[in-house]
């Protein structure tokens, strides 16, 4: 899952870079961009985010 | 036929004539007489220019030894013609000399202003000791004091060895002079375009002749702001990071994190050319560090206390956040002034000259810093006082620092209206975001950092695609496009695209990188310290002495009952 927030998250930048680059118009591009950076949002707080929150420290019967 | 005209014409010019040679020793050099109503006198023919020669200077002599030797009260004896630096003495004063002098000048100037403007950026480090020592209990002073202090020293080893020629290396024609040494940028062919990485030389401020003096200068003050960005973390992970970890994580930031995006925005690289290349505006620009100091160090700050986790009592078993207040608010509000006092060099300063190339924009940028911060701070504390009818004071600190952050960007491209907006716009950001993190990410951070420089950091880069109005002009071109960064209110939707891409690299490959990176230090050293140390205060367990040792520390009735 952590794996999976990050991988996401480079794609999402793939997108909001390299591939919107490549988009002839502005509008294209800017409509790219704001997309690859909710891709790369979405890897942090709904994937990597949420693997952590898995075994957060308060869910734990007994801390270390 | 006689001319009417002439005997009067003739008498005015009689007139001024007198005039001049009455007055002349009292008005000369001070202000030009007005002409006479009705004079129309004939302009002369202009001189052919005279080239200026050598033999014209032989005559210039300054004061003379004897007046020289009663004192100089009233400063007008020193700073003349002896002081012009002769380089042949007895060819006397040349104008080449003349000349050289002329240019040294501007580049003392620039130096000087660099290198305080630096002093100055280096003392936020006591400001940001002061704020979080303050946001954290007491029981962890000596360790967070102890981090604040010694990130500068690791920060600065491992930026010394190799983050500067990482990050300033290929940055040739920084306007400091000299520095045309750091010439050498690794680029890679991305579909067609050159995309550079990284800079090659200045290791160890010696390889690649970069034993310059403009490097230096250069160097310190680049140093100082990467050492901003590294003690961002500290403030995330307070009161439950293993000293060795942050170490070892502050030494990484140094050495690869920060250069590297650095690089991209500000040493050549790949994304302050996204004008030159691609034709978006002029590239990603950010003039003193929103997103290069800020957002890294807030994004990393998030990696960091992702992967620490929770201090114990921080959230209760169904995941309701509980408030664990610092210690001592004097601290704090204390440490915001330094830092608001510190940004004046942070800002300002990131023109890297006083003389030439519209550096004289110092004065507008300083004013850019003083609104943004004062209009953070009131957002903040309006907020605070009308959601929960106290304007919280720790909250208002972190408002003017949202806003000192968020105008770091734009304050070199925007108008006081835009800037006052901008600080505006992030006194509010930073509370929203404290309450986004805390209560939906449930990411604990101490002294809100994450959404200070994090959340305000990534704002301040969009907000110079919105509001850089096209008045600046730093020598006619920035980022090697002629003319001025200008956003999408004063007409370039380009520069906002270009922006976006940057907080799309901030988030997505800065953080990345730094997460993945503390997770290797979280495997080989281990990032947390032992629930033990955590509930007995770090201070002992990790540092081996109390921040407080003749104070008899108790817990309050609240965070007892958290057990905490």
């Amino acid at each position: 899952m952590k794996l999976a927030g990050l991988i996401t998250m480079v794609i999402g930048w793939l997108l909001a870079t390299v591939v919107a680059l490549q988009v002839g118009n502005l509008r294209g591009k800017l409509a790219l961009t704001i997309v690859g950076i909710a891709v790369i949002l979405y890897g942090l707080i709904a994937l990597l985010n949420k693997a952590h929150l898995k075994t957060a420290i308060w869910k734990q019967s007994r801390v270390r | 036929m006689s001319n009417p005209q002439k005997p009067r014409i003739a008498t005015a010019i009689l007139l001024i004539l007198v005039f001049l040679t009455l007055t002349a020793p009292v008005v000369w050099g001070q202000a030009a007489p007005a002409p006479a109503p009705g004079a129309e006198a004939k302009p002369a023919p202009a001189p052919p220019p005279v080239p200026l020669t050598d033999q014209d200077l032989k005559g210039l002599t300054g004061p003379k030894t004897e007046d020289l030797a009663k004192g100089d009260p009233g400063g007008t004896l020193t700073g003349t013609v002896n002081d012009v630096v002769v380089s042949d003495s007895k060819k006397g004063l040349t104008l080449a000399d003349l000349v050289n002098q002329v240019g040294q000048n501007r580049i003392a100037v620039n130096f000087v202003w660099t290198l305080i403007t630096g002093f100055l950026v280096m003392f936020m480090q006591a400001g940001f000791a002061l704020v979080e020592t303050g946001l954290c209990r007491a029981k962890n002073a000596a360790h967070t004091m102890m981090m604040n202090f010694m990130v500068y020293g690791l920060g600065m080893f491992a930026y010394w060895v190799m983050g500067f020629a990482l990050q300033m290396g290929g940055s040739v024609g920084v306007g400091l002079g000299g520095v045309n040494s750091l010439n050498s940028e690794f680029t890679i062919n991305v579909l067609g375009k050159p995309w550079g990485l990284f800079g090659q030389h200045g290791f160890f401020l010696t390889q690649g002749g970069s034993y310059d003096v403009g490097v230096m200068v250069l160097f310190l003050f680049q140093m100082v702001f990467m050492d901003t960005a590294a003690t961002i973390v500290t403030g995330a992970a307070a009161e439950r990071w293993k000293f060795a970890a942050f170490a070892v994580s502050s030494i990484f930031l140094a050495a690869i994190t920060y250069p590297l995006f650095a690089n991209w925005a500000w040493g050549g690289g790949w994304l302050s050319q996204l004008g030159k290349n691609y034709g978006l505006g002029h590239g990603y620009s950010d003039f003193a560090g929103s997103g290069v100091v800020h957002a890294v160090g807030g994004l990393t700050g998030l990696a960091v206390a992702m992967i620490v986790g929770p201090r114990i009592g921080k959230y209760n078993r169904d995941g309701r956040p509980n408030a664990i207040p610092g210690h001592d608010i004097v601290l704090v509000l204390t440490g915001c002034f330094i830092l608001a006092f510190g940004w004046f060099g942070f800002n300002p300063g990131s023109t890297l000259a006083a003389s030439g190339n519209g550096a004289l924009r110092i004065g507008s940028i300083a004013v850019n810093t003083m609104l943004a911060g004062m209009t953070g701070s009131v957002a903040a504390m309006l907020y605070m006082w009308i959601r929960f009818g106290k304007p919280d004071a720790s909250m208002t600190g972190n408002g003017l620092l949202a806003g000192l952050v968020a105008i770091t960007a734009p304050s070199g491209f925007v108008n006081t209206i835009g800037s006052a907006i901008i600080g505006f716009a992030a006194g509010f950001l930073v509370c929203l975001s404290v309450e986004y993190v805390e209560k939906v990410l449930k990411v604990d951070d101490p002294v809100g950092a994450i959404s200070v420089h994090g959340a305000c950091g990534l704002w301040g880069v969009i907000s110079v695609g919105l509001f850089a109005d096209g008045t600046s002009n730093y020598g006619g071109s920035w980022n090697n496009v002629d003319g001025s960064v200008t956003g999408l209110f004063y007409g370039d939707p380009g520069q906002l695209v270009a922006q976006l891409m940057g907080v799309a690299t901030l988030v997505g490959i800065v953080f990345a990188l730094s997460y993945v990176f503390n997770v290797v230090v979280e495997v080989v050293v281990g990032q947390r310290v032992s629930a033990r140390s955590e509930l007995q205060g770090l201070d002992l367990p990790e540092m081996g002495a109390l921040g407080y040792p003749e104070f008899q520390l108790t817990t309050s009735p609240s965070q007892a009952s958290l057990g905490v």
